[in-house]
């Protein structure tokens, strides 16, 4: 498998008035195309930092970020919103979907940008909600709005998802049932996921997982036989 | 683009999930354009009717007219036509005549007419041009129809004692009478007033005389020598009293023209420009709690790849719906309220049509203004939209430092409920939330104020000019000393009291400024002198009273002297006193200080009837020969014609004013509601009942109306005070008068406006699905 992205001594360092929060402090990481990492970690060791840096959304202090061997870090605004809309899907830990449209159209909003996307009654489907596909986010439960997100992410079929805690605040069988929607997506299509989340468990169905403390990669684990979602527990 | 589509639909969704204070705004801009084009059209419009009507008839550019008893041989207009810059030349006599039309005695001003018009041509709608010698009228079309004459008809006018059957030939309308006023008089009313165009041959026949002419009116090439051969027509009629003397500018009937003309011109600007700028303000308000509101859906577009730009684009779409769903309907309902305001006020005047053109460019100028407006005011939020850090706004945290100081500011709420404190913090938590709810409440008070005053101050001149100015009957115009004594009389007469009154030119180094002079008794109080505040005054003994703003653009100061020019001749006067007089811009002197000056007693007398025998009284009057009188009664009842139209017209303004008031609160109201959700869920969640939710609202909309209107108030003072004075003019002074009970009701009418604004904001705590909310809290 060849290299999608490659991580380079990346800091990440925000200002509080006086002092300094070093969100990452000199993370190294390799990611192949089609892989499935999940990113495991304490609440603030710099997952979502990181994610945002890959996705172009924020820009690291110092460092580089190759993205198929193209340096993101050194990108303008205008550049980084090229590589946002072509090679990037976002799942957000927080606010996912826009309220005043439908599932449908927060599906299309996404499609519209790329040239040519997948259609989004089909994505819809994917992640089984083509019958709710006119209802607000406030009709829909916190699974479908996920679920409607990882649509959103699919139908400009990118070459990397970004999930930010898609699990974070469902139940066990929906949370299951969205990893399995991405697990085949990963299979099927190709495409490359990094799964942030608190969950060890969720750990076992991926690829390699990636453990962060303090804004460092602390050890990457490989797992040679990745569990099926089905088969987790919590 | 394809990229826009689904995020246009994001833009009518955003507005319909605020529809309300969506509409609210677009109604503002809706008015804005729509008063602007329709003042600026009707300007236009009315301005082309009498330029057209003044070329299509070649109205004058400089009359002189003698004193009718002393008329001038009709050779001398050869000289007039001989000075360089003469164009055409119309000389005529005039006499007045009376007769009597259901009961009701009607004064005639006989116009004599040559074979053919050359200046101040007459436009005839029906009959014919009569032939010279032919015992004929063509009367003024409003002046037959208000009193049912029609064409072929005789009327029985009794003139200088003749008697003479006139036949009604044709109907006209004429350039010189677009308001039948005539130099140095009051208004007239058609009910008791008319003009009737008579051939020369047959008034010269009829008086005995021949001719001769009272009056010339004459066209020039060139305006910038209106001057120089006004002086030198002056001259050539100086024998033979020259009872008046005027440019068109001043030609009485084209002052008030130009002085409404100019009203419509002013409030075309001053109006639209009041509520953009409230509109503005609001779009801005609404625009940015929209952006606050939605940063988070903003760092989802930008993640998923939309540019600052769009982002941009995006926001100012939402200003561009605005300006356009309030522009066309605007610029639409104003060409529609062009047509029938010019309609209904061109029925007050004395013009044979009106022109209603569409003025594209209006309409133009008028959408351009109603986008540009809203887009402007939008701008800097949509930009701060564009530059939200997805980065940041995806964390989604608010911060809240000022909280700490404000609770040791608010220390003396200690005791007060949970509810009030709250209540209080948030009016200090967002400095700015409460600035622009103010502003609401103060643009609101403002305006009503503002348009309240044109009432006050209408009444108060109205009920000065009819209950203490003038308080005579019945105005009979004349300098016979004999009619005097027989009037003096009569036994319907409780008394009488000469009076002279004139027009008057002031002038100094180069400045000439026309007005009316009325020089009247010390100790007589049928026509009294009050100043602008409503305090009595009698005529200094020596000298006149000149109102300020003639003062003013003379630069005179009190105690100097002054030449004037009067239908007496010319005179030096001193300036006693100065001050303004409620309604009209007159000046004022001692009947015995004048008298001797003018070298005459009196040329007007007032009349009183013993109670109850008004009507005898005036009927017995109006059977004296060769008088022209004037009932207060009949001019009262005119005047109130002519203001219904201003009444409807403020009634409007006031209706305006107060939605403007109505929507600047409501929204920055139900915005102060709706921002809050979060926290009036929260509280609900806790336990707090809707009642109780509606209570902490309640105090601090209270709070905002007290400070509103506690600012408001000598606010809109000033801004009424600026408005007012710009509609004064030199043809009449409006006092600026409020009432203690317009403060009243304007306060009044602002409370009951924040409270009710504040109504769906309760409905929708009412009505509030907690789950709903605190959903979207943590999705
Ligand atoms: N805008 C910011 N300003 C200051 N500090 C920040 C900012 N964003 C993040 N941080 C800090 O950077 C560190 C990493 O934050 P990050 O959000 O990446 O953590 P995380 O691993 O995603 O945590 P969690 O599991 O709680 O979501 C934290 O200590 C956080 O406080
Ligand atoms: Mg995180």
């Amino acid at each position: 498998m060849n290299e999608l992205l490659r991580l380079v001594d990346v800091w990440k360092t925000y200002r509080m008035g006086a002092v300094d929060v070093h969100a990452l402090r000199g993370m190294d990481l390799d990611v192949k195309s089609g892989e499935f990492v999940v990113v495991l970690g304490p609440s603030g060791s710099g997952k979502t930092t990181l994610l945002n840096l890959v996705g172009g959304i924020d820009t690291p202090t110092k460092g580089d970020i190759l993205f198929n061997g193209i340096n993101i870090s050194s990108l303008n605004e205008a550049e980084l919103t090229i590589h946002r809309r072509e090679n990037v899907g976002f799942i957000f830990q927080f606010f996912n979907l826009i309220p005043t449209l439908t599932a449908r159209e927060n599906v299309m909003l996404a499609a519209e940008l790329v040239e040519n996307p997948r259609d989004a009654d089909e994505v819809l489907e994917v992640v089984g909600l083509k019958h709710r596909a006119d209802h607000f986010p406030s009709e829909l439960s916190g699974g479908e709005q996920q679920r409607v997100a990882i649509a959103r992410a699919l139908v400009k079929s990118p070459p990397l998802i970004l999930a930010d805690e898609p699990t974070g605040s469902l139940d066990f069988e929906t949370g299951k049932m969205v990893l399995g929607v991405m697990r085949d997506i990963n299979r099927d299509e190709g495409v490359t996921f990094i799964l942030v989340t608190h969950n060890s468990v969720i750990a076992e169905m991926a690829d390699r997982v990636v453990h962060l403390k303090d804004g460092k990669v602390a050890r990457i684990i490989v797992n040679e036989e990745p569990a099926e979602p089905e088969e987790l527990s919590w | 683009m394809k990229a826009v589509r689904t995020l246009n639909l994001k833009v009518f969704r955003d507005l319909k999930s605020q529809k309300w204070q969506f509409a609210a705004v677009i109604f503002l801009v809706f008015l804005g354009v729509s008063l602007y084009t329709s003042f600026y059209m009707s300007y236009l419009n009315l301005s082309r009717t009498y330029d057209t009507f003044y070329e299509r008839t070649n109205f004058e550019d400089l009359a002189v007219t003698l004193n009718p008893r002393s008329p001038a041989p009709k050779d001398l207009l050869s000289e007039v036509r001989r000075i360089d810059g003469v164009e055409e030349v119309y000389g005529r006599l005039s006499a007045y005549g009376t007769f009597e039309r259901e009961n009701r005695k009607i004064t005639l001003k006989l116009l004599s007419i040559p074979e053919e018009l050359s200046v101040n041509r007459l436009v005839i709608v029906e009959g014919r041009y009569p032939e010279q010698g032919e015992k004929a009228v063509v009367l003024l079309k409003k002046f037959a129809d208000y009193n049912s004459i029609n064409v072929g008809e005789s009327i029985p006018v009794s003139i200088n004692g003749k008697r003479v059957n006139l036949k009604v030939v044709g109907l006209a309308f004429s350039p010189e009478f677009i308001w039948i006023v005539e130099s140095g008089s009051w208004m007239t009313t058609p009910k008791t007033f008319g003009i009737a165009y008579i051939p020369q041959q047959t008034i010269e026949k009829i008086l005995g005389v021949e001719n001769v002419i009272s009056e010339v009116h004459l066209t020039i090439y060139d305006d910038g020598r209106a001057d120089e051969i006004l002086n030198r027509v002056r001259d050539i009629f100086a024998d033979y009293g020259i009872s008046a003397s005027y440019k068109r500018e001043d030609q009485p009937s084209n002052k008030l023209v130009k002085m409404d003309l100019d009203g419509f011109r002013e409030l075309s600007f001053m109006f639209p420009s009041f509520f953009l700028f409230i509109s503005a303000l609001m779009v801005y308000v609404l625009l940015s709690r929209v952006v606050r509101e939605q940063t988070g859906s903003i760092a989802i577009l930008r993640a998923l790849g939309y540019s600052r730009r769009d982002i941009l684009l995006h926001y100012l779409t939402h200003s561009l719906v605005i300006g356009i769903l309030g522009s066309i309907p605007g610029a639409v309902g104003g060409y529609a309220f062009s047509v029938l305001m010019t309609a209904e006020y061109t029925k007050l005047l004395n013009v044979p049509y009106y022109i209603a053109i569409v003025h594209k460019d209006v309409l133009i100028q008028g959408l351009a203004i109603g986008v540009i407006v809203p887009l402007v005011a939008g701008i800097s939020t949509a930009y701060s939209a564009s530059r939200i850090d997805p980065a940041i706004a995806m964390r989604g945290v608010e911060v809240e430092a000022r909280k700490v100081k404000i609770d040791r500011i608010l220390f003396f709420t200690k005791k007060a409920s949970m509810l009030t404190r709250l209540a209080l913090r948030n009016l200090f938590r967002s400095p700015r939330r409460t600035v622009y709810s103010l502003l609401g409440v103060v643009a609101s008070v403002t305006l009503i104020l503002t348009s309240m005053v044109f009432l006050d101050a209408n009444e108060f001149a109205i009920s000065m000019q009819f209950d203490k100015i003038t308080t005579y009957d019945m105005k009979i115009s004349t300098s016979n000393p004999s009619i005097y004594r027989e009037i003096k009389k009569m036994p319907e007469v409780e008394r009488a009291v000469p009076i002279i009154e004139t027009w008057v030119v002031f002038e100094r180094d180069g400045v000439t400024k026309t007005s009316i002079l009325y020089a009247i008794g010390h100790d007589q109080d049928l026509f009294n002198l009050y100043d602008a505040g409503g305090r009595r005054h009698h005529p200094p003994p020596d000298g006149i009273v000149l109102p300020e703003i003639l003062a003013e653009k003379l630069k005179i100061t009190k105690g100097e002297d002054v030449k004037i020019l009067t239908e007496f001749g010319r005179e030096e006067v001193t300036i006693a006193e100065i001050y303004n007089q409620p309604l009209t811009v007159a000046s004022y002197t001692d009947i015995l200080y004048f008298s001797d000056k003018a070298g005459t007693d009196f040329n007007a007398i007032l009349v009183k009837f013993r109670p109850g025998m008004e009507n005898e009284g005036k009927n017995r009057i109006l059977d004296v020969k060769g008088i022209r009188t004037d009932s207060i009664d009949d001019l009262k009842e005119y005047i109130d014609e002519i203001m219904t139209f201003f009444y409807v017209f403020i009634y409007f303004t006031l209706l305006f004013g107060a939605s403007l008031g109505f929507a600047s609160i409501f929204n920055t109201t139900t915005v102060n509601v709706l921002e809050r959700r979060r926290e009036i869920a929260t509280l609900r969640m806790l336990g707090y009942t809707t009642g109780e939710v509606a209570y902490s609202l309640l105090i601090e909309t209270v709070i905002i109306g007290i400070i509103g209107i506690a600012i408001g108030i000598p606010l809109g003072y000033m801004t009424a005070r600026l408005f007012f004075e710009s509609f004064q003019s030199e043809m009449y002074y409006m006092p600026f008068i409020i009432s203690g009970m317009t403060y009243v009701l304007t306060a009044i009418t602002t409370f009951v406006t924040l409270l009710l604004s504040l109504l769906p904001g309760i409905r929708y705590v009412a009505r509030m699905e907690i789950e709903k909310v605190t959903k979207e809290m943590v999705s």
